[in-house]
């Protein structure tokens, strides 16, 4: 049985997971400047973690399809809907359906207007990645 | 002493505010959460990595920065020690606070000040507002670890 989804809160809840860091902070702070109060996970044993804290429980689930650790996100999404049924999980599997996501989640968030055309975000995170060095 | 001093290069933000950024370096999730929060309720903008490597991954995109704030004992094959290191010799003037359980006695060639955990929200924010100022705004940010840690 699920356990009871702590409530009366003000701003929405949302959990990202997302192991690439260039992704998840770009997507993490649209969805700040839209309102919500976003949890970031590096992999999957950090989302899991979260969900399993009950002061934690987010309102919805943003998750790459691949993450780093023991589990992905259809494994995370199983776990949240056992956990908590009630809450909507969306599995992105690149950054455009990310991004597409996250800005569909601003259209129907906390605050009225967008901060920004998420295609902004979609480019801001192609500029990163081209940056990055390994 | 202020936001001035990080000054800007080829920041990868698309909005209007500029709050001031801080890289915080915890690969554990909870402390990771809260520290973050502290921050951003104090108004920074707060970059979250969960590793040396994550930090260095944003360090190299040029994204404009105030501080690091890292963590020493990290998985991975870079520590904090190693991360601040590092830092110091990519953005040369800005300050680098370490957060461990076993802070090195002498630190100072690689930080400019350091915290022993555990530690307040209080204790926190002075560090980061004695080496980087004190944001115009702060707000409640609220992700529910603000007195958790």
């Amino acid at each position: 049985m699920a356990d009871e989804k702590p409530r009366n809160r003000i701003e929405q809840r949302l959990l990202v997971a997302d192991s690439d860091v260039l992704v998840r902070h770009a997507i993490s702070d649209y969805l700040r400047r839209c309102g919500y109060a976003v949890i970031e996970a590096a992999s999957f044993e950090e989302a899991l973690a979260v969900i399993e804290a009950p002061q934690l429980a987010p309102d919805l689930v943003l998750s790459d399809v691949e993450l780093a650790g023991e589990g992905n996100g259809f494994t995370l999404r199983a776990v949240v809907t056992e956990k908590w049924p009630e809450v909507e999980v969306v599995l992105a599997g690149n950054i455009e359906a990310a991004t597409k996501a996250a800005g569909e989640l601003c259209e129907r968030g906390p605050h009225l207007a967008r901060p920004h055309d998420p295609q902004l975000v979609l480019e801001r995170i192609r500029r990163a990645l081209a940056s990055r060095v390994r | 002493m202020g936001s001035a001093r990080y000054g800007a290069s080829t920041a990868a933000g698309g909005g209007a505010e500029e709050l001031i950024p801080v890289l915080l370096v915890e690969d554990e999730v909870f402390i990771r959460l809260a520290n973050a929060d502290w921050l951003r309720d104090a108004g920074y903008a707060v970059i979250e990595a969960a590793g040396a490597q994550e930090a260095l991954d944003i360090i190299a995109t040029g994204q404009q920065l105030a501080l690091l704030a890292t963590d020493i004992n990290m998985p991975g094959k870079l520590d904090g020690l190693d991360l601040a290191a590092r830092f110091r010799s990519d953005r040369p003037g800005l300050p680098v606070v370490l957060l461990s359980a076993h802070v090195p006695g002498d630190y100072s060639e690689l930080a400019d000040a350091a915290l022993s955990k555990p530690f307040s929200a209080s204790q926190l924010v002075a560090v980061v507002e004695g080496l980087i100022g004190r944001p115009w705004q702060t707000k409640n940010h609220g992700t529910g670890l603000n007195n958790a840690c």
